[in-house]
């Protein structure tokens, strides 16, 4: 099902309400050809953007970098595939997307195997280490990591359950049950 | 069930606008004359428009940049048809523990005479570029580090040990990469894990910093 709360088109990477226009910009297609100094220039209008996205994503300033840097290493790597049916922003929005949930996917099953250490991580920080002032950032990144990654997809970036259980690789009814948890916990945590 | 319990189930779908037209009377309905749930509805509706409204963009706090750069130029010989692989630092204690024994053989490779073949791999960074990596990354290690420090008593015991532990280990893989890097002169394979030491000590301190 789609999420119709948002009024903008999911995954327009450029604006909330902005209507992505298929097209390659000189840029896209000078990057396309090997010329990093036009990759740099997408590099610098698009950062922010998804900088953002993952830090969202991951909860975490030191991975949300890493994950940056990863998103534009694959950009470069499949520049040449980009045939401009979508903005680049939205295509970049994608990626970004990907880069994230698969990296943290991998992760969650190379831990299972070998090592306790992210349960200390992800896990939601006991009432007494929460600083007294939550801001919404805040009480996003300290949610428990599958509600957070649907909470942002959904409420923040408007995909759908039905796509959130394509990426996640769980099943819709299970994105729904993330989300009623994302938001009670932050509900409470803002309460605080 | 009560009321109040099946309208709090219903209530996201509500919200986010994806709730049938009966379903969607019926909580209208008990909002109207509940003033907890109406309360409830309202939290969640600001929440919900906070959300939306959060900035869509966010500087990165440092120039990232120069380390995608750096990865592109670690690309061209993959280009030009030499598979490149990149080691992820992600594995913590395991990864750190591989770390150290991997390093521990690249440096008794290095330590054979110059008769042998060379180690497969990219060019090495040039010294100062190689200078300003480790100087990059040592600077946002010593960040982290203070935060941690400060943290570090409000943490339980056993979490301590385990960070701990896992900081021990990686710090070893550093200096052995840095020592076997000292001793052999610029080596991309050895730049590799020093940069993976550095990154998992990065993302084990940004863990525990956040405990």
């Amino acid at each position: 099902m789609s999420n119709p709360a948002l009024s903008f088109p999911p995954h327009a990477f450029s604006g909330r309400r902005a209507v992505p226009v298929p097209r390659v910009t000189d840029a896209v297609a000078r990057a396309a050809a090997g010329d990093r100094a036009a990759f740099e220039t997408l590099y610098r209008e698009h950062a922010g953007r998804v900088y953002a996205l993952c830090l969202r994503l991951a909860g975490d300033t030191t991975r949300a970098e890493e994950y940056t840097q990863d998103v534009f290493v694959r950009a470069w790597q499949r520049l040449a595939s980009f045939r401009g049916d979508a903005a680049f922003s939205s295509w970049l929005h994608r990626l970004a997307v990907n880069v994230v949930l698969q990296d943290r996917r991998a992760e969650r099953r190379r831990l299972r195997r070998v090592e306790p250490t992210d349960d200390l991580g992800s896990a939601p920080a006991p009432r007494d280490r929460i600083a007294a002032r939550l801001d919404l950032e805040t009480a996003i990144a300290a949610l428990p990591d599958a509600a957070r990654q649907v909470f942002v997809l959904y409420d923040i970036e408007g995909y759908g359950h039905a796509e959130i259980g394509r990426l996640l690789g769980i099943a819709e009814g299970t994105s729904k049950a993330h989300l009623h948890r994302a938001r009670r916990l932050l509900r409470e945590a803002l309460e605080r | 069930m009560s009321d109040c319990e099946r309208i709090g189930v219903l209530l996201d779908d509500y919200l986010s606008g994806t709730l049938r037209a009966g379903d969607r009377t019926e909580v209208e309905r008990h909002l109207e004359a509940c003033p907890t749930c109406a309360r409830e509805a309202e939290t969640l509706r600001r929440l919900l428009a906070d959300a939306r409204a959060l900035p869509r963009s966010i500087a990165p706090p440092r120039d990232l940049w120069r380390g995608i750069d750096a990865r592109l130029e670690e690309e061209r010989p993959a280009r030009s048809g030499r598979r490149f692989i990149r080691v992820r630092p992600r594995l913590l204690a395991a990864a750190a523990v591989v770390l150290v024994a991997v390093t521990a053989a690249v440096a008794v490779q290095l330590a054979r005479p110059p008769a042998q073949a060379p180690l497969a791999g990219g060019p090495a960074v040039t010294a100062p570029r190689y200078a300003a990596v480790a100087a990059d990354y040592a600077a946002a290690v010593r960040e982290l580090e203070a935060s941690f420090v400060q943290r570090y008593d409000r943490l339980p015991p056993e979490t301590r040990a385990v960070v701990s532990r896992n900081l021990a280990v990686i710090d070893t893989a550093i200096a052995e990469a840095r020592a076997a890097l000292a001793a052999a002169g610029p080596n991309p394979d050895l730049e590799t894990l020093l940069w993976a030491s550095y990154r998992a000590k990065l993302d084990l301190l940004g863990r525990a910093t956040k405990l």
